[in-house]
C-alpha cells in the first residue's frame, strides 16, 4: 500500500486528525463545565435511598440499643480491628442517652436528605452519623449498607437537591447562580457513582462465573431455599420447581451483571440493562426479602435514566395521582368547612347614611 | 461552534479531582478484585486505605451461593460456678440447648420489614465458623475444651510476652483471630442467657450448627432426604461480665 501522495495515505489521515485530541479534550471539558448532569436521576436517588434508610432506622428502632447501641458491646474486640477512627467510632463507649440522641439526629438528617433540605451540609453529616451507627455492628450489614456508605461519600460532591427539593425552591426564589467549580465536582461525583455501580455489578458477575453452582445453573435455588433468604417459601418453590426456570434465572443474573457496564454505551442496550437489573432487584427484594439492599441499588441505578425520562415519568405520575389527590382533598375541605364557623357577612354600610 | 472556556481554578479542580477520582476507582477495582501480584505489590497500603469507611467487597453469593442453614445454640448452668464445675453429679442445674437463630428468625417468614435482629446470630456464626475452621487440630481441641473460672483457652494471654515466645507469628495471628470471635460468641451467649434466665447463669456453652440445604436434584424427593449437621463447639466458658448499660439493652 502506498503511503505517499493520495488522500488515503496514513500521513494525510494523521494530518486530518491532528486537531482530534484537542476536540476530544474540549468536548470533555465542555461536558464537565457545561451542565450538572443527571440532576433528576440524583433527585430520585436521594429520595429513594433516603426512604430506604428511614425504613431501616425505623424498622430496627425497637432493637437499636441491642444492635448498635450499648447492647452491642460484645462486638468490641472485633470492632477494634475494623479501622473506624474518630468520628466513626464515637458510639463505641457511648451510653444509652448519647446513643439515642445520635440515632434520633440520624433520623432527622435522613428526613432532611429526602426532602432535599440544605444537602450540602446534611449529606456529609448523614455520612458520619450513618457510618458511626453501622460501624457498631458491621456483620449484620448487607450489601445495601456497604453500598450506601460508599455512595454517601460520593454524594457529598454532588448537587443532589437541584431538582424536586426544598433547596431547589429556595434557590429559584433567591436566584442563586451556579458555580463552575461546583458543577465540575457534581459531574466528577456522577462519574464516581456510575463507575462504582459498574464495578459492583461487573465484579459480582465475575465472581459468580467462577462458582460451580453458578456454572451448572442451579445457584439461585440454594439461597432461596435456606431459612434466612427463603422469606416466601411458596415463591421459592414456584421459582425452583422447574429446572428450566432455575437455570434461566441463574444465567440471567450472571449475564445481566457482567454485561451491565458494556450495555450502558448505547441508548437502546442501556434501557435493556436498566430494565433487566430492575427486574433482578425486584426479584431479590420479594423472593429473598432483601428490600433494603435492592432499594439502595435501584436508587443508584436511577442516575442512569435520562432527565427527560424522569420528567415524563413524573408528569405521568402527576396526572395519575391528580384524581386521587383531588378525591382526598374533597373530604378534607368538607371537614374544614364544617368545623369552621360561617364567615361573618360584612356589615352593609349604606352609602346614603 | 464556540466552546466555553474553563477558568483557571475550575481547571485545576478538574485536573486534580479527575486524577484522584480515577486513582480511587482503580484502587477500588484492585482491592475488591481477586488476589493478583499487582494487589500483593500494593499491600499493606491498599488494606490501610480501605480500612473503615471505605471497606467493601462485592462477591454477593459468589463464587459459592449461600447453601446452608446456620444456627447458634446456647445453654447455661444456672448454679453457682463451683457447683457447675462439679457437673450434674454435684447438683448443677443445666438448661436445655436453645436454638437462638431459630428464635431470632421467627419473625422472618412472609415479612419484608424484618428487623436486623433476625440476622444477629447468623452473622456471628458466619464469622466465627471461618476463624474456627482455620485453627490447627491441636488448637481446635483446646478451643472445644471447657475453660472456666478464669482459665485461658490457649494456656496464656495471647497479647502477653509469654504468648510471643510460645507461638509463632502465624499461629499467634490465627489464635487471636479465633479468640476475638470466640469472645463475641460467648459475649452474645452470655447476654442471651441474661435475657432468658436473668443473672442466674454462671457459665455458658455455645455451639455452631450447619445444615446443608437439600441438593437441587433431590428437591422433589418424598420423603425429603435426611441431611447431616456439622458442628463446631465452644466448650463451657465463664459468663462474660458487662456493665449495666449493656445489660439494660438486653432486658
Amino acid at each position: 500500500m502506498s503511503t505517499t501522495g493520495n488522500d488515503k495515505s496514513i500521513r494525510n489521515w494523521l494530518r486530518r486528525q491532528q486537531n482530534e485530541p484537542r476536540r476530544i479534550l474540549d468536548h470533555l471539558v465542555g461536558w464537565f463545565i457545561g451542565n450538572r448532569h443527571a440532576d433528576y436521576g440524583f433527585a430520585v436517588m436521594r429520595i429513594v435511598s433516603g426512604i430506604c434508610l428511614l425504613k431501616w432506622l425505623l424498622v430496627n428502632i425497637g432493637a437499636a440499643a441491642r444492635l448498635w447501641g450499648p447492647g452491642s458491646f460484645y462486638w468490641d474486640g472485633y470492632r477494634e480491628i475494623l479501622g473506624y477512627t474518630w468520628p466513626f467510632n464515637i458510639l463505641r463507649d457511648a451510653g444509652p442517652g448519647f446513643f439515642w440522641l445520635w440515632y434520633i439526629i440520624t433520623i432527622g438528617l435522613v428526613v432532611a436528605f429526602v426532602l432535599g433540605w440544605r444537602t450540602r451540609f446534611v449529606t456529609p453529616l448523614l455520612f458520619v452519623f450513618y457510618t458511626a451507627i453501622n460501624a457498631q455492628n458491621t456483620p449484620i450489614s448487607d450489601g445495601g449498607n456497604y453500598f450506601i456508605r460508599i455512595m454517601l461519600i460520593y454524594l457529598i460532591f454532588v448537587d443532589i437537591s437541584r431538582r424536586w427539593s426544598l433547596d431547589s425552591r429556595r434557590r429559584t426564589r433567591k436566584q442563586v447562580p451556579e458555580r463552575e467549580t461546583a458543577t465540575i465536582l457534581h459531574n466528577l461525583g456522577l462519574c464516581l457513582v456510575v463507575a462504582q455501580l459498574c464495578l459492583v455489578y461487573f465484579e459480582a458477575g465475575m465472581y459468580k462465573v467462577q462458582g460451580t453452582l453458578w456454572q451448572n445453573g442451579t445457584a439461585i435455588y440454594y439461597p432461596i431455599n435456606s431459612e434466612m433468604y427463603g422469606v416466601f417459601p411458596f415463591l421459592s418453590d414456584l421459582l425452583t420447581a422447574s429446572t428450566w426456570l432455575t437455570v434461566l434465572a441463574t444465567y440471567f443474573t450472571v449475564v445481566i451483571q457482567i454485561a451491565f457496564p458494556f450495555m450502558l454505551f448505547n441508548r437502546i442496550t442501556r434501557r435493556v440493562a436498566l430494565i433487566g437489573i430492575l427486574l433482578m432487584h425486584v426479584s431479590i427484594a420479594v423472593v429473598m426479602g432483601l428490600t433494603f439492599f435492592s432499594g439502595i441499588m435501584v436508587s443508584a441505578d436511577a442516575v442512569l435514566v435520562s432527565s427527560a425520562t424522569w420528567v415524563v415519568i413524573a408528569g405521568w405520575l402527576g396526572r395519575k395521582c391528580e384524581p386521587v389527590l383531588r378525591r382526598l382533598r374533597r373530604p378534607v375541605r368538607r371537614a374544614v368547612k364544617e368545623v369552621e364557623p360561617e364567615p361573618k357577612k360584612p356589615e352593609v354600610v349604606s352609602s346614603r347614611s | 461552534m464556540t466552546t466555553k472556556r474553563i477558568k483557571r481554578f475550575p481547571a485545576v479542580v478538574l485536573l486534580i479531582g479527575g486524577i484522584l477520582a480515577a486513582s480511587h476507582m482503580a484502587a477500588t477495582l484492585v482491592f475488591t478484585g481477586p488476589q493478583t501480584p499487582l494487589k500483593q505489590s500494593l499491600q499493606p497500603a491498599l488494606d490501610r486505605y480501605f480500612l473503615g469507611p471505605l471497606d467493601q467487597g462485592w462477591g454477593f453469593f459468589a463464587p459459592g451461593p449461600y447453601s446452608l442453614n446456620e444456627y447458634v445454640l446456647v445453654r447455661a448452668c444456672l448454679s453457682p460456678i463451683e457447683v457447675c464445675a462439679g457437673g450434674a453429679e454435684a447438683g448443677a442445674e443445666f438448661t436445655e440447648w436453645h436454638n437462638v437463630t431459630a428464635r431470632e428468625m421467627d419473625s422472618l417468614p412472609y415479612n419484608l420489614l424484618a428487623s436486623r435482629v433476625t440476622r444477629q446470630s447468623k452473622a456471628i456464626h458466619g464469622r466465627f465458623w471461618s476463624a474456627a475452621s482455620d485453627l490447627e487440630p491441636e488448637f481446635e481441641k483446646m478451643a472445644e475444651a471447657n475453660h472456666i473460672m478464669g482459665e485461658s483457652v490457649f494456656g496464656v494471654d495471647l497479647y502477653s510476652a509469654d504468648a510471643t515466645e510460645k507461638f509463632t507469628d502465624a499461629e499467634l495471628h490465627e489464635l487471636r483471630s479465633y479468640k476475638r470471635l470466640e469472645d463475641v460468641a460467648v459475649g452474645f451467649g452470655s447476654l442471651y442467657a441474661y435475657r432468658e434466665w436473668g443473672g442466674e447463669a454462671s457459665i455458658v456453652e455455645v455451639k455452631m450448627r450447619r445444615d446443608p440445604v437439600t441438593p437441587f436434584q433431590q428437591r422433589h424427593a418424598d420423603p425429603p432426604p435426611e441431611t447431616s449437621s456439622n458442628f463446631i463447639n465452644i466448650g463451657w466458658r465463664d459468663v462474660t461480665e458487662f456493665e449495666d448499660d449493656v445489660l439494660a439493652a438486653w432486658r
